[in-house]
């Protein structure tokens, strides 16, 4: 049997997308339960983060964790790139940080906190995958589209979870420790 | 909330590429520009500059246009409450000063505005760091990457709607008169004929089942059926070419299979 931390290396390195400890279980057949996968792909993004000299970490991302290559590699990564990295418009970073924010929203809020009309925005977000239609306002009439954000977005936005996203208070005053701030009190 | 007022940044630099996000975004740049308290807004002012870059912004022709132009109304009506003399014999309610129906708005976008600006400042990825197996797109020139003709199709919901649109707008009009011509074909018939013809043929286009001068019917069918054979794995579906319109190409998933599946669709 392989040390636990360098198999979950190894997992770590050939996924294809972020993995926890409940995705990585079935290589184990039970060897080793979740909480021990869970600590042994802390102490590596810790290890990654803070002691090996590497360019690349492990990033916590969208409820699991990622290699990545560390910011100040990415302009030589965007070279090699064929197509210009994916962009946001102001109006379309605007536009997700309404839904991420006070999600599940209707069009209608977006439109009003913007002052503009959101449908092509939300038409361009939806075909990159970072927001999808959650569900429909049944008490209003139409039944209006409700939107949230998707695990693409946290993915894109290397977020952990949406209760990761920076408060108001965060943002303007970077002490993330200061704070529990609910995130969809922002507005109220 | 008069705090936020305090952390309204706003970059200058956007005005010479990027255009103004709305209404909303070009009144925060005046009131920034003039160095004026979003509470005690001099109206005349901010409506004529809004009314000059409102002018320049026509020009090109943004889609959003009616909302800047709902501002300007609004601006427009709110110059005239404040030119009309408020009665001042002491028995009314003093009326809320009309300013406040700018500031409230402003000041949640100026907030927004922030919030999107600093998920604009994250890392993000595919632009700032990168994930092993998100090259995708890199260098197309190695001759071990797929042909882009060779490349699976992968698209949402939006795109098949546009390919429809695409379809539809092709489908001849009903010239004068009334067509009184039925379509009697069914999915189930459409999936067969689809599957025949694959299996003689191999690979073809998307135009060429569809056919020229069908009924609306009969390519919503062809479309449908398309997309039924490539879900069930039957065929595979490539793009030629995006721009040439003759829709995706497509291919038996096992050249050599000789029935394929059997259909019993109403």
């Amino acid at each position: 049997m392989q040390p636990l931390k360098k198999i979950v290396e190894a997992l770590l390195f050939v996924a294809e997308g972020p993995v926890n400890a409940e995705k990585l279980l079935p290589a184990f057949e039970g060897e080793y339960g979740p909480e021990e996968i869970n600590e042994a792909l802390k102490e590596l993004k810790e290890e990654y983060d803070n002691s090996l000299d590497r360019a690349f970490g492990v990033r916590e991302v969208a409820g699991g964790y990622q290699f990545r290559s560390r910011p100040e590699f990415g302009v030589y990564a965007i070279r090699l790139k064929k197509k210009s990295p994916a962009r946001l418009s102001r109006a379309g970073l605007e536009t997700l940080a309404v839904i991420a924010y006070r999600q599940p929203v209707l069009r209608a809020e977006i439109e009003k906190l913007r002052g503009v009309d959101a449908g092509g925005v939300l038409r361009s977000l939806m075909e990159k995958d970072l927001i999808r239609i959650s569900s429909r306002q049944d008490n209003l009439p139409g039944r209006p589209m409700l939107y949230a954000t998707t695990a693409r977005f946290l993915e894109t936005f290397d977020l952990p979870s949406l209760n990761d996203l920076p408060t108001a208070e965060e943002m303007a005053n970077p002490d993330p420790e200061e704070s529990d701030f609910r995130v969809n009190k922002l507005f109220d | 909330m008069s705090e936020a007022r305090d952390h309204i940044s706003i970059n200058l630099h956007f005005f010479e590429g990027d255009t103004f996000s709305g209404p909303l975004d070009l009144l925060l740049y005046l009131i920034k520009k003039n160095e004026v308290d979003v509470h005690d807004i001099p109206v005349g002012l901010i409506t004529e500059q809004y009314l000059e870059h409102l002018a320049r912004l026509e020009e090109l022709n943004l889609d959003a246009a009616g909302d800047f132009l709902v501002m300007a109304a609004t601006l427009t009506q709110i110059k005239s409450r404040l030119l009309l003399p408020t009665p001042d014999d002491g028995t009314e309610e003093p009326e809320e000063d009309p300013r406040m129906t700018l500031a409230r708005p402003l000041l949640e976008y100026a907030q927004v505005r922030e919030m999107g600006e600093s998920l604009g400042e994250r890392l993000l990825l595919d632009r700032d760091v990168f994930s092993r197996g998100s090259f995708e797109d890199f260098d197309e020139s190695d001759p071990a990457a797929p042909k882009p003709e060779e490349r699976p199709l992968r698209v949402s919901l939006f795109e098949l709607v546009r390919a429809w649109k695409g379809l539809a707008e092709k489908i001849p009009k009903a010239t004068a008169g009334i067509n009184f011509k039925l379509e009697t074909v069914t999915i189930g018939e459409k999936l067969n004929e689809i599957r025949l013809f694959m299996l003689e043929k191999k690979n073809a286009h998307f135009k060429e089942l569809a056919g020229e001068n069908r009924g609306k019917l009969t390519t919503a069918l062809s479309f449908l059926a398309t997309l039924e054979l490539a879900r069930i794995g039957f065929l595979r579906l490539h793009q030629d070419n995006e721009e040439d319109g003759s829709g995706p190409r497509l291919f038996l998933a096992n050249p050599d299979a000789e029935t394929g599946p059997e259909f019993d669709y109403r």
